[in-house]
């Protein structure tokens, strides 16, 4: 372990930089010269840190509310590292150095400046992080491997087999046969699958026609898979077969969604047929628009901004992801096809159909992550009395909205004691480390046991790569369990109350949409989350005026979602760093289950949670370190003055960035 | 060490988010402004070596958080305080409306034996923005405010610019030691004197 310097500065500030000045080598001090960004962003031929700034300043924290000329800039900006970027994420996963660090940048690895003072001491101990960074790059892929291997051989091992041997042709083949043999209707079915997502997702397009194919060519990319899957094993009539299927499915979507948009949704088989089979034209498309800044829906920026993320590093659990949601709503509507879907190689078969670039490495991480995400997920399943009664998405789908439920009734009724106690019991039993694995880890796998779990945690406790800080925080927190499709416009959207509540079948939503109505006030919490924004990692590259666009959507939806809490300074920060790592609405999914979970209670008015825990703390620090305890009290200080705003920040600004932070997160 | 009379002072900086309670502060303690500051969670502090009147005090500053809420997190800090400073931003109305609460607020949570003569001082911040053309607040209207609040020192003040923040410091340590009472509580030269009260370096003059 790399230790800290230990010159200490003349005057003690406690929470900025004598703690650790390893941090404040991290922190910014200077403002970003549009010569740094240009050379970070320009150059992407040399060393090239910002593997993770690309992501928020090109999807994220692309702003969706400023006029085409603003918007083409960080277009314009992002486009032309992307490839490259992909080519180095996949380099880093097959462990090659992940990254390299910004010596002549002065930036660090996550685009923060370093202080010009400190320039000195960050090259010296740049090294070391650089050798921990890739000694714990390849421990996870190591790990990751494993358990991409382990999680095919009882499902799919076929696929497994032809995945370990690197033949990609091979594994088509072989899947088709795996496919066929197995569930003719397999692939039909997840092409309904993603049909019916598809149909939520336009449910929120407004734009033009040439949007909506957009989309939809975006949405489809897998059938491209399989169609050309069809031709390669020269069975035309199958793939005809199928296509009418499909239609036949989508009507059903169609009937069974009672949609507005079915108009759209049925005009889309024909789109599908244009699409599928000239991968060209796909290209085309998602590349062109990062050239030409479009004024397409919000929507439309978002969805492909998405799936360009699959391609562009962190190989994209989020389209996954997004299937998901499509595959929850479905299967809520249809059990049966529900059911097959759960029998179907789900992880692998899909993650490998969706992935555009054909990086082995990269679709084995995502299965990887998958499994641990349905893991990490089962921890919302068991807050719900039908977790065990339903398994899998479905049972997670409604653990979320059980959950937010639970925490609504909380923080409205304040004599909800009960609930609150339900919660308290939940969530000490998740917290319960080690010898609880069974109880904690029986996901939806059929209850499967995750017998990974010490060596994952223990991987955390030693620092998530930055390559895989952004997917594994999100399915640490159940991004996707907690994901409610469209929920997050929803509540950005100024005209909530006319909003129908069709998609979000869902009480909190109801509270959500009535609350505004109900209280009279302005939202309070406005002016401090103005104050707050330039104060959010000041001089970061990727929060330029765009970027703090994405932040005040992102903390106001978070202050809507949750009123009893609204905005509390520090969530800022969190709420910053998670759009550095991931696209914007997951950001917001991820602050919900922070907030909402791990620390509820904690930014209400009252902020009872944080108080509980700070004397709690002070009590540890007396039993545990009792010579500390005897100095600060004769300084007349408190331990938890100086405790207090670490945990309130989660330690944002207080620890490095190198060191695991967040790994409370998931574990 | 020379004197073995009580050197250090605590001064808590009060005041709404984004004034510049932070900027005030580290101009002081390190001479230097930014523009890029990030929020105060809770509370912060800095210390400083200062000389008055042939004396050595270590003056620990504590910074706070703006933000109404974080008042019911940790205010046990403003006990033993020697000196409170509020300061509001030239430039918003509100900033000063509030000083009232702040005010109230600290007396509440300090509880100061002598409340009516507890000392605060005022600095009116960021007279520098728009040169003085955006100020909301004048400085007739702030001194009335002092005045009726027992003619607390006044100071107009940029931490971007330096203006004024060594003078009003000064004050801020020679109000804070007007307090001192008679008898003094002693602060260990080491720290490893057995059996410290808690609080004792900061009970001297509450």
């Amino acid at each position: 372990q790399c230790t800290t310097p230990t010159n200490e500065p003349r005057t003690l500030n406690l929470n900025d930089g004598a703690i650790d000045q390893r941090r404040s080598l991290c922190w910014t001090t200077e403002k970003a010269s549009p010569f740094l960004i240009h050379e970070i962003f320009q150059n992407p031929g040399q060393t090239q840190p910002d593997l993770i700034i690309l992501i928020p300043s090109s999807s994220s924290l692309a702003a969706r509310e400023l006029p085409t000329s603003q918007t083409e800039r960080p277009r314009r900006r992002t486009a032309a590292p992307r490839r490259p970027a992909t080519a180095r994420a996949a380099a880093a996963t097959m462990g090659a150095t992940p990254f390299d660090f910004d010596f002549d940048h002065k930036r660090d690895v996550y685009g923060f400046a370093v202080r010009p003072q400190h320039l000195q001491r960050f090259r010296e101990y740049a090294k070391i992080y650089k050798e921990e960074e890739d000694e714990r790059t390849h421990r996870w892929k190591d790990f990751l491997d494993r358990l991409a291997d382990s999680a095919d051989l009882p499902s799919t091992p076929s696929i497994h087999a032809a995945a370990a041997g690197d033949a990609e042709s091979a594994e088509k083949s072989v899947k088709e046969e795996h496919h066929e043999a197995e569930n003719t209707d397999t692939d039909t079915n997840l092409e309904y699958l993603k049909e019916a997502d598809g149909n939520e997702e336009l449910g929120d397009v407004n734009g033009e026609p040439d949007d909506i194919k957009g989309v939809t060519s975006n949405l489809e990319k897998p059938k491209e898979d399989s169609s050309s899957r069809g031709a390669d094993c020269d069975e035309d009539d199958e793939e005809e077969g199928e296509a009418e299927e499909r239609n036949i499915k989508i009507e059903c979507v169609d009937q069974v969604d009672d949609n507005d948009e079915s108009i759209e949704a049925k005009g889309k088989p024909e789109d599908f047929d244009d699409v599928a089979g000239n991968s060209e034209k796909l290209k085309e498309e998602t590349s062109a628009d990062y050239v030409t800044p479009n004024k397409a829906s919000e929507e439309f920026k978002e969805i492909n901004e998405g799936s360009e993320e699959i391609k562009v590093i962190n190989g994209g659990s989020e389209g996954f992801k997004d299937q998901n949601g499509g595959s929850k709503e479905l299967g809520e509507v249809n059990n049966d096809n529900f059911k097959r879907f759960e029998e179907t190689p789900f992880d692998k078969g899909l993650l490998d159909e969706l992935e555009p670039i054909k990086v082995e490495s990269w679709r084995r991480v995502r299965a990887s992550l998958s499994i641990i995400e349905k893991m990490m997920s089962s921890r919302v399943v068991k807050r719900n009395d039908t977790a065990n009664a339903i398994s899998g998405e479905v049972a997670t789908q409604l653990a979320s909205i059980e959950e937010d439920r639970a925490v609504e009734e909380t923080h409205e009724g304040n004599s909800a004691e009960e609930s609150y106690d339900a919660e308290k019991v939940d969530r000490s039993q998740d917290g319960a480390p080690g010898d609880s694995t069974s109880v904690t880890l029986e996901g939806d796998n059929g209850g499967s046991y995750f017998p990974w779990r010490e060596e994952l945690e223990s991987l955390v406790r030693g620092g998530v790569p930055i390559a895989l800080r952004g997917e594994m925080w999100q399915a640490f927190v159940g991004v996707g369990a907690r994901k409610i499709t469209g929920y997050y416009n929803k509540l950005l959207d100024e005209r909530t109350d006319v909003l129908d509540e069709k998609d979000l079948k869902d009480q909190v939503v109801n509270e959500q949409k009535s609350s505004p109505k109900k209280d009279p006030k302005p939202e309070k919490w406005k002016g401090q989350i103005e104050k707050d924004l330039p104060r959010t990692f000041p001089g970061h590259p990727a929060l330029d005026e765009d970027g703090r666009n994405a932040l005040r959507r992102l903390l106001t939806a978070y202050a809507r979602h949750n009123p009893s809490v609204g905005y509390c300074q520090a969530m800022n920060f969190f709420a910053g760093l998670f759009l550095l790592f991931m696209p914007e609405e997951n950001a917001f999914w991820a602050l919900v289950g922070v907030i909402d979970e791990y620390f509820e209670g904690y930014y209400t008015e009252e902020m009872i949670e944080s108080q509980v825990d700070q004397l709690v703390l002070e009590d540890v620090v007396r039993e545990r370190f009792p010579k500390l305890a005897k100095h600060t009290d004769i300084l007349g200080v408190q331990v938890t003055w100086v405790t207090g705003p670490w945990f309130l920040s989660i330690f944002i600004n207080m620890l490095p960035w190198e060191s695991g932070q967040f790994f409370v997160f998931g574990m | 060490m020379a004197s073995r009379r009580r050197t250090l002072l605590k001064v808590i900086i009060l005041g709404d988010s984004g004034v510049g309670k932070t900027s005030l502060m580290n101009q002081y303690v390190n001479k230097k402004f930014s523009n890029q500051y990030k929020a105060t969670i809770g509370a912060d502090f800095l210390t400083k070596e200062v000389q008055f009147e042939d004396r050595l005090f270590t003056l620990q500053i504590w910074d706070t958080a703006g933000q109404e809420r974080f008042q019911s997190l940790g205010v046990a800090f403003y006990r033993g305080a020697d000196c409170c400073v509020l300061v509001y931003d030239v430039n918003s109305m509100k900033s000063f409306d509030n000083l009232n609460n702040w005010r109230e607020e600290f007396l509440i949570q300090a509880s100061p034996s002598d409340p009516d003569n507890f000392p605060f001082v005022l600095l009116g911040n960021k007279v520098d923005v728009d040169g003085g053309n955006s100020r909301v607040v004048s400085e007739k209207k702030a001194k009335a405010w002092c005045a009726s609040k027992g003619n607390i020192p006044y100071f107009e003040t940029s931490a971007k610019d330096g203006i004024n923040v060594e003078e009003a410091f000064q004050c801020i340590v020679k109000n804070a030691l007007k307090n001192e009472p008679e008898e003094e509580l002693y602060m260990p030269d080491t720290v490893d004197v057995v059996g410290g009260n808690r609080g004792q370096g900061s009970s001297g003059c509450c």
